[in-house]
């Protein structure tokens, strides 16, 4: 025990709290006062493993539930009644119009404006060259 | 220690008579210890007998392998904590200066207590944990299960708490130190 820890002890000794006579009653009464709560036994809680059987044997039907659920044959298809749905409604007959369809030539007009494309394109070319000869 | 499960045991049926037996085997360190963290001497026989009336309450549910005092100190803690004053309260609020209990139990001497140093010095919990550890020669075991933390904790505060209990006194044993060096 060193220096330190002896001076600790002695100096909680110093430090005189003792409980008065009056304080020892008020204690004494309340404790008389809870005295019957106390002596009421508590009711005891069941053993645990009863609450792992009950558990583990609920856990074992469940699976069972579930297996059985999963590989339950498919049932067979009640043949039910046909009800004629078409019958239900009626309606207006459709007539088919008659389309009148011709040929046409479409690769002329393509075929010119491809030409004057090209034209346009010569023009431009000889434009170029004429203003970069200028230039340089 | 069977006279202590005995009487344990026997107050557990109700009966008062041993309970108060234990009661007074316990009350005066337990009063000494809450002096120390509450705010006047009134709130800590207050607390002391909402220890009693508690461990009474709830005697069947202490476990015989832990010390009676381990469980008995837990709950006074716990019932301390009720009478201190709040974390940041208005100093308004406090207690006046000489009011403090520790000081009104402390007859005057030549040099001040080093409990009420280490008050100035430690927190709360390191507090109790020295007090425990010291003055009711708890293991370290039992002291961490009445803080309510790790033995690691409980160990390494107990040695700063001891540097600082350390420092304080040097500190005050030179009293021209702070003055030379500011």
């Amino acid at each position: 025990m060193d220096d330190l820890e002896t001076r600790l002890r002695d100096d909680a000794r110093r430090i005189d709290a003792r409980v008065s006579p009056e304080l020892d009653d008020r204690i004494r009464a309340s404790l008389n006062a809870i005295a019957d709560d106390v002596a009421r036994p508590v009711p005891k809680s069941r053993p645990r493993w009863t609450m792992w059987l009950a558990s583990g044997l609920t856990g074992v039907a469940l699976a069972a539930a579930v297996l059985a659920i999963i590989n339950q044959p498919p049932e067979e298809t009640e043949s039910r009644p046909t009800v004629p749905v078409a019958a239900a409604t009626s309606t207006p007959p459709f007539a088919m119009p008659v389309l009148r369809a011709e040929s046409a030539m479409l690769t002329t007009p393509l075929e010119h404006e491809l030409d004057k494309l090209e034209a346009d394109l010569r023009k431009a070319r000889d434009a170029v060259e004429e203003d970069m000869g200028i230039t340089f | 220690m069977s006279d202590e499960l005995d009487l344990i045991n026997a107050a557990r049926t109700g009966s008062v008579d041993a309970f108060t037996e234990l009661v007074h085997q316990y009350r005066d360190r337990l009063l000494r210890f809450l002096v120390t963290r509450c705010q006047s001497f009134a709130d800590a026989e207050d607390a002391l007998q909402d220890t009693f009336l508690n461990a009474f309450r709830y005697l069947h549910t202490y476990d015989a392998r832990w010390r009676f005092s381990t469980w008995l100190y837990r709950i006074a803690l716990r019932n301390a904590a009720g009478f201190r004053a709040p974390e940041g309260a208005d100093p308004d609020t406090l207690p006046a200066a000489g009011s403090d209990p520790l000081e009104q139990c402390i007859a005057a001497s030549e040099r001040e207590n080093l409990w009420v140093v280490a008050r100035r010095v430690l927190n709360d919990d390191v507090y109790a944990a020295l007090w425990l550890r010291t003055v009711e020669d708890m293991s370290v075991r039992d002291v961490a299960t009445v803080v309510n933390r790790s033995e690691s904790w409980t160990k390494v505060n107990l040695m700063r708490a001891r540097q600082s209990l350390d420092e304080a006194l040097s500190d005050s044993a030179a009293p021209g130190r702070s003055e030379v060096y500011g």
